[in-house]
């Protein structure tokens, strides 16, 4: 019985190594080639790069800008190369992107200018397997655009139009590919910043400051024309007070104020309550450096007010209508 | 006496009104909202933006809404919020609701936004700034169809499945937007070879995007393509009038490279030399077995006959 088992098992050993052997066999017996080198040459003609899927803000539908500071604009997009993806920005120029005003002159070939032509940063090509097989690679370019962009939506100076990011690929040739273009609409921005600030002298007792004036300006920190309002309370909101005092308060049409310097008291213009501010053609344009003064001044009445005082004047920026 | 008297009162009203306060900017984005084509009923949700440069502080806010449309404006931020140190844009979300008996006309309405900060002192004037949306709308029964296709997308898919094109929407009318017509030509790789054109015309079974919102819509174009990258040149309609043209490209990849068929199928997919190993074993241990099996009855027949044989003698 031992022994059958024995043989029984040597011959199962036996059956198991001529399959591994076998299997084996397939893997590791590979014909033994011998070549013949002979050598041939070929010029491979430059095929120009195609830019495509270009998007502003992953698809968003505006752009909204911060006052009074920049606000970045991304544009992503593909630049294939039918010679290979490692073949795309390899030579000089490189792919450039630019954004803009979509009717501005001079379109994609537009001067630079904050307000409505801007030359994007890019970073790429990425996304680019080397060894022939992979055309593609993805690129990304950004533009820090500032507070005055020209608006494009509805109501704006420009709405007929929308700005546009043009990508331009470019290879080892250094000429220009066939371009990709997205547009979105650039928001309004209605925006102010006052940074003076109103000081009076000392006054009596049924005084005014006369022809004296304590300047405010205003700073348009928008991409819209821009009116100002103003209205004034004393310590709660529309309460009819220009000031509240220790002792008593004073109106709020006693303070009053003007575009024009020096202007008379009696002729500048009383101070509303912030319920219905009075609004100051100020009509300042948009731009990097668009600004104004009101001029203020300020009376007492003659009996019951004494101590000290304190108000608060309300600025708020309108579109130039 | 009255001299001295007078002087006091002179110095105690001499105005300790020094307006104090140099306040950094505030802007709206965008500060108008004319809405043409509400319908009764109707409501309208539309996101505004408030700025600021200067982020060193926590700024504080009041609303207030007049005007016409003082019970039909909710500001889902609050009657007062704040816009935390260190932000420099926040958004206000404002609901417009349209009742069902509202009159057929239009209507005016402004929301003030009024900042002011917490730490204001008294004896001092302060210079405070406020943001303003003014609200012109005009309630009518006429449905207006007003869309844009903000972008066109094929995203990566797997072999086997309809190519899918995602139209990015920007729905500025009162009634439900998509497409009428959608004409998709596909290219090789090269850009070179035309694989397939197709001119889609049924969008019945695709829900559109809700009326004053943004959204995006899948077109499952009828074509299966084998793994590769394509070109798709595609132009979206709306009757006959193009509302967006664009090239794209897109890959499409093995099945199961984007899910996994299943657990076990995912678990050999990134086992393949295991699977390989498994089968021969499995192959080997079948043989085996028969052989085994076969010998072990050959013997008992074997046996058999011997004892048999035994007997007669």
């Amino acid at each position: 019985m031992l022994s059958h088992i024995f043989k029984m098992s040597s011959k199962i050993i036996f059956c198991l190594l001529f399959i591994v052997s076998a299997f084996g066999g397939l893997f590791s017996f590979a014909p033994d080639a011998k070549a013949i080198l002979a050598t041939s040459s070929v010029t491979v003609t430059n095929s120009l790069p195609v830019a495509s899927s270009t998007s502003i803000d992953a698809g968003a539908v505006s752009v909204t800008l911060t006052e009074s500071a920049t606000s970045t604009v991304t544009a992503t997009f593909t630049v294939t190369d039918n010679n290979g993806c490692e073949d795309i920005d390899s030579g000089t120029p490189d792919t450039v992107a630019v954004f803009y005003r979509t009717n501005v002159a001079g379109g994609a070939a537009c001067t630079p200018d904050a307000a409505n032509c801007y030359s994007m940063s890019c970073t790429g090509p990425t996304a680019c397997t080397p060894g022939g097989s992979d055309l593609t690679a993805t690129f990304s370019c950004t533009a820090d655009v500032e507070f005055y962009a020209d608006p494009t939506d509805a109501g704006s100076a420009y709405d007929a139009t929308t700005w546009t990011a043009t990508a331009t690929p470019r290879d080892s040739a250094g000429t220009d590919g066939t371009p990709n273009a997205d547009t979105i609409e650039m928001d309004s921005l209605t925006a102010l910043d006052v940074t003076s600030t109103i000081s009076y002298s000392a006054l009596a007792l049924g005084a005014d400051t006369a022809t004296e004036d304590q300047p405010t300006t205003v700073t348009n920190t928008g991409n819209r024309t821009i009116d100002t309002q103003v209205g004034g309370y004393g310590s709660v909101s529309e309460d009819t007070y220009s000031m509240v005092c220790t002792i008593g308060n004073i109106a709020v049409a006693l303070e009053k104020y003007s575009l024009a310097a020096a202007t008379a008291y009696a002729s500048k213009t009383a101070l509303v309550t912030n319920a219905t501010p009075d609004t100051v053609q100020t009509s300042l344009a948009q731009g990097a450096a668009s600004t104004d003064i009101i001029y203020w001044g300020m009376g007492l009445p003659a009996t019951g007010v004494g101590g000290s005082c304190a108000g608060k004047v309300v600025f708020t920026a309108t579109n130039d209508s | 006496m009255e001299t001295r008297k007078l002087l006091f009162f002179i110095f105690l009203t001499a105005l300790m009104c020094s307006a104090g306060s140099v306040f950094a900017g505030l802007g709206i984005s965008p500060s108008d909202w004319v809405e043409k084509n509400g319908l009764v009923g109707q409501q309208i949700e539309k996101t505004f933006t408030l700025s600021r440069s200067d982020t060193a502080e926590d700024l504080y806010f009041t609303s207030k809404i007049t005007g016409d449309l003082t019970d039909w404006i909710k500001i889902k931020n609050g009657d007062s919020f704040v816009i935390k140190q260190g932000q420099q844009q926040f958004p206000v979300n404002i609901i417009l609701s349209i009742p069902q008996n509202a009159e057929k006309k239009g209507y005016k309405g402004e929301i003030r936004l009024n900042s002011g900060s917490k730490t204001e002192q008294t004896g001092q004037v302060g210079v405070l700034l406020s943001a303003l949306i003014r609200i012109d709308l005009t309630v009518s029964d006429e449905p207006f169809l007003s869309y844009d296709v903000l972008q066109i997308e094929v995203p990566k898919q797997e072999e086997g499945e309809f190519v899918n094109v995602i139209l990015k929407i920007w729905n500025k009318g009162n009634i439900e937007a998509k497409p009428t017509k959608l004409i998709i030509d596909i290219l090789d790789k090269f850009n070179t070879t035309k694989i397939d054109s197709q001119i889609i015309t049924d969008f019945s079974a695709i829900t559109g995007v809700s009326s004053f919102s943004e959204g995006q819509i899948e077109v499952p174009i009828p074509i299966q393509l084998q793994p590769e990258q394509y070109w798709a040149s595609i132009s979206v309609y709306q009757d006959e009038k193009i509302l967006k043209s664009d090239v794209v490209t897109f890959d499409i990849v093995e099945a199961g490279s984007l899910k996994p068929i299943n657990a076990v199928g995912e678990a050999l997919k990134n086992n393949t030399y295991l699977l390989i190993a498994g089968i021969v074993l499995s192959v080997i241990l079948i043989f085996v077995i028969i052989i085994f099996v076969v010998r072990l009855f050959k013997k008992r027949k074997k046996d058999g006959d011997t004892k048999h044989i035994q007997i007669h003698k």
